[in-house]
Parts: C-alpha cells; sequence; structure tokens
C-alpha cells in the first residue's frame, strides 16, 4: 500500500490547491504525469481540462467512479477504508476546476458496508464542502460490472438502464445530464492531493495480488519491478504457471525475469488494465480458467450489442464442451474467430476486451488445450 | 437536477426494507425520479440485487470469480447446495434462503468470500458457513 496515502490526512493538499486557479491546478496535475488507476490509462490532466474548456452554461459535475467491479482488484476497497478522506480531496480540487457544486461518488453495492467510512469523511470534509457550496452524493450501485464504464455509471445515475453511452462525446464535454462532468476513478482522486505535497511517484502504482497465493494483497509497484520479485513477496502457493489480469486483461505466462511494465504486458497480447493480478499455479487448468471467466462475461454483458450479447453466449458453449473433453480442433479455431470477432465489433470496452483472456490463453497455452480436443 | 430523487438509491432502499419492489412502489419511485416508469422498469430488472418478487427471507451469495474459484469457492457453493437442498439461484421451498453466485465482491485476497444478506463474509470455510447459516433466523 502506498505509504503517502496511510499518512492521516489534514486536508494540506486540498489546501494547497485551493490557492491555485483552475489553470495552474490543471498545469500541476499535467506535469505529474497522472494517468487514471481504472484500467483506461488516460492522462488526467488532459481530461480535467477538456471539461474545463467544454462550452455551455449552467451545472457542472465531478463523478467518482467506486465502482471496482473487475474480479482479483481490490485496491480501491483498501482505498476507501483507509484513506476515504484522500479521496474525497481530489473530488473537491476536481470541484474546484470545474467550479462544480454537486459531485456524486458511485459506490458498488457489494462495497455497501463501507459506505459508513465514506460518509464519516464527507462529514469531516464539511467546512471545506460548506465553503465553497459543494454537496457531496453517494449513489450506491446495485450490483452490475458495466456499471464501472464511465458513461454507463452515467446512466445508472439518471435512473435509464445502465448500458454504456457512445463516445464522442465523451464525459468530459457531455456527462451527467448533458453536462460536461469530470470522472475519475478511487485511486485517481486518491493520487491528486499528493500531487500538491510533492509526495507523487508517477512510477509507482497499487497492484492488486490475488489467486495461489499464501499472502494475498495490495502491493505498492514501481514500473520495472520483476514478476519474480512481486510474487515473492505474497508467497506463492505451487508454482507459479500464468499470470491473468482480471477477467478482461488476458493471460500470459509467469516469467519471474519479465519486468512489470505495461509494454511488456501488451507485448504478449494482454493489457494490465487496473494491475489486478491473478496468479495460476501448475494445478489449475487454464481451460477451466477460460470457461469461468467466460462465464462471467455472459452474465455481465449489458445485452445491447448482438456481438457480446450473443458472441459471449457462444464462446461459453465452446469452453464448456472443450472443458469437458467434447471438443474438437474446429471448436478451437472458431474460438479464435470469434475472439476476433467480438474484439473487433462490439459497441463497448466492456465487450471489445472480454475476448483476451480466451486470444492470449490460445496463444500462449496452446496445448493445454489441444490436450482436451479430439 | 434540483429535487429529483435519484431512482437507483430509491430503488435500493425499497430493497432493502421490504427484500424486494413491488409494481406499485416501482411506480412511486418512477414518479419521485422524474423517470417513465417503462425506463425504472428497464433499470429495476437490470441489477443482480435488486428483485421484483420476492426471493427469500436471507440472501446468500458466493463469489464466483476467478481468485476465489482458485481458492476452493466452488467446495462452499457445494456444501450450501447440500445442506440447504437447494441449487444455486433458487429459492428454498420454505423461502428461507436464496442461494446464488456472485461476480467479484472485491474480497479476493481473503478468498473463498461470500455476501449474506449484504453482509461479507471473507476467508469461509465449511465450519464457518455452519457458523453462519445457524445465526440466520
Amino acid at each position: 500500500m502506498n505509504s503517502a496515502l496511510l499518512e492521516a490526512s489534514n486536508f494540506e493538499g486540498l489546501k494547497k490547491a485551493l490557492e491555485k486557479t483552475p489553470e495552474e491546478i490543471i498545469a500541476i496535475v499535467k506535469e505529474s504525469s497522472l494517468k487514471g488507476r481504472g484500467g483506461a490509462g488516460f492522462p488526467t490532466g488532459l481530461k480535467w481540462e477538456a471539461a474545463l474548456k467544454a462550452g455551455g452554461e449552467g451545472e457542472r459535475f465531478v463523478l467518482c467512479n467506486a465502482d471496482e467491479g473487475e474480479p482479483g482488484t481490490f485496491k480501491d476497497r483498501l482505498i476507501l477504508t483507509k484513506a476515504p478522506l484522500n479521496v474525497i480531496e481530489g473530488i473537491l480540487i476536481a470541484c474546484r476546476v470545474l467550479d462544480a457544486k454537486k459531485a456524486f461518488i458511485y459506490l458498488r453495492g457489494e462495497y455497501a458496508h463501507h459506505r459508513t467510512a465514506l460518509d464519516r469523511a464527507i462529514k469531516k470534509a464539511k467546512p471545506y464542502l460548506g465553503a465553497n457550496g459543494i454537496d457531496i452524493s453517494v449513489v450506491l450501485g446495485e450490483g452490475a460490472y458495466i456499471c464501472g464504464d464511465e458513461t454507463a455509471i452515467l446512466n445508472s445515475i439518471e435512473g435509464k438502464r445502465p448500458e454504456p453511452r457512445k463516445k464522442p462525446p465523451y464525459p468530459a464535454e457531455k456527462g451527467l445530464y448533458g453536462k460536461p462532468t469530470i470522472v475519475n476513478n478511487v485511486e485517481t482522486f486518491a493520487m491528486v492531493p499528493l500531487i500538491f505535497l510533492g509526495k507523487f511517484d508517477s512510477n509507482k502504482r497499487l497492484c492488486s495480488l490475488s489467486g495461489d497465493l499464501h499472502k494475498a494483497g495490495v502491493f505498492e509497484i514501481s514500473e520495472g519491478k520483476q514478476a519474480g520479485t512481486l510474487l515473492e513477496l505474497a508467497e506463492p502457493i505451487g508454482i507459479p504457471k500464468a499470470l491473468c489480469f482480471g477477467a478482461s486483461g488476458g493471460i500470459i505466462p509467469f516469467d519471474p525475469c519479465m519486468e512489470l511494465t505495461e509494454a511488456n504486458v501488451k507485448e504478449r497480447g494482454a493489457f494490465p488494465g487496473t494491475w489486478s493480478v491473478i496468479v495460476i499455479n501448475h494445478e489449475h487448468s487454464i481451460v477451466e480458467l477460460c470457461r469461468s471467466i467466460q462465464a462471467f462475461f455472459v452474465h455481465e454483458s449489458c445485452g445491447y450489442c448482438a456481438p457480446c450479447r450473443e458472441g459471449n453466449l457462444r464462446m461459453l458453449e465452446l469452453l464448456e464442451k472443450i472443458s469437458k473433453g467434447k471438443g474438437t480442433k474446429k471448436d478451437l479455431q472458431i474460438l479464435r474467430e470469434l475472439s476476433a470477432l467480438l474484439e473487433s465489433s462490439c459497441f463497448c470496452a466492456l465487450g471489445r476486451s472480454a475476448p483476451l483472456h480466451v486470444s492470449t490463453a490460445l496463444r500462449h497455452f496452446f496445448w493445454e488445450f489441444e490436450e482436451k480436443c479430439t | 437536477m434540483a429535487g429529483k430523487k435519484i431512482l437507483l438509491n430509491e430503488l435500493g432502499l425499497e430493497q432493502k426494507r421490504k427484500g424486494f419492489v413491488s409494481k406499485e412502489k416501482l411506480k412511486e419511485i418512477a414518479s419521485k425520479a422524474c423517470v417513465p416508469e417503462s425506463e425504472a422498469f428497464s433499470a429495476a430488472t437490470f441489477y443482480s440485487f435488486l428483485s421484483l418478487e420476492k426471493r427469500a427471507k436471507h440472501s446468500v451469495l458466493v463469489c464466483n470469480c476467478p481468485s476465489e474459484q482458485l481458492k476452493g469457492s466452488e467446495k462452499i457453493l457445494g456444501f450450501l447446495e447440500k445442506r440447504l437442498k437447494v441449487k444455486r439461484g433458487n429459492a428454498t421451498k420454505d423461502k428461507k434462503f436464496y442461494l446464488g453466485e456472485t461476480s467479484c465482491i472485491g474480497l479476493c485476497d481473503k478468498a473463498p468470500a461470500m455476501l449474506v444478506d449484504g453482509k461479507p463474509h471473507a476467508k469461509v470455510t465449511i465450519e464457518k458457513t455452519k457458523e453462519i447459516l445457524g445465526k440466520l433466523k
């Protein structure tokens, strides 16, 4: 866990930021190289600048995405319990940029029990909220992975079916109720006050480590740390075979000497996203892992577009067949074709990343599939 | 948006209060949130934690994400199915328990985990599961 985050917040970062103009805040955030920590990694300063520059009259909003639903990810849970004030500070700094009077925290339903800590933090920030006429409301999700998508959240808060929206326009231009909206996730907002205290290091980030480990948990990793060194800290159970980046990031072989950089993960066909790493050991089957992840996507597809709604279902049928030892080599070919189809034709990021676990598993662990096919 | 209620919050409160959202209540909430009733229905039927019919008195949801499966969540589910005499995704005959699976609940570092009436239980074992069930009246 980030040591600077664990120091008790006394609003020093916020106080420093409030002395600046919106343009100065944006320049400082840009300078820090902070990128979104929710998965997509978009530069935060640029996002804020786009929202500030967006035209139109009337209200502007700030929205904190606390719908951390990616399987294997739990770093935001830790921030919400250990450092909720940092998140509130970050939200208030964003409010300053947009002169927004209303902010929302979209908290996933599975984290409903963390609401008390969040409410307490909002209460503690009252002097800063009151002085600037800002109101922060918590909206509680009710169990939907798609609500981790920033535009699905907008629909969810507006009382619509939470399907993702077409982008552009981006939320920074047309967000909540059609107004410019800054949307960032928990970790991103928590980092913002640290920038103003000179305690932010863009080379470090939080990584949720779970799976076949004795000491699963949240670790702070520096860009370029070796996978083997990281896993040693978490004490693997058995012999690590693969690293699975959440449900949507793909599966790659474990190489102790591999430096953990986005480029290295991408080179292997996967995507690190929020850096949630599920460690798989030699006793567990990659085919079974894919079947389980596929069932998850069938359950969580919002059903809006056909490739995602139908494609994921067909892929699950094939994986179940293969898993039972009834698959054929032709099934593997169809699986590969379906993966490519979904990656290129689904409407939103959920659908386009859903088949990544299959395409990377077929690339790196083909023999495990082949072994089960006739 | 001034004075408008957030549909999802209102639906969630009703679900917590009554264990489901009745058709009449849905209509009332939709009007408070200034959302057409059809839209409210469409939203209410989307979320896993909302239900338009009373499922059961208690809900037992076992997390089935990959990290949990690696740590034996399937064993816990299997035990619960036997003990409650019900298949996952269903309620017991006496409508006391609903047994289901849930997507990741963010407790992968403490797997296997489950949500019982919305309350998280981590590092569950069969023994611990028996205890939890025993406490539900």
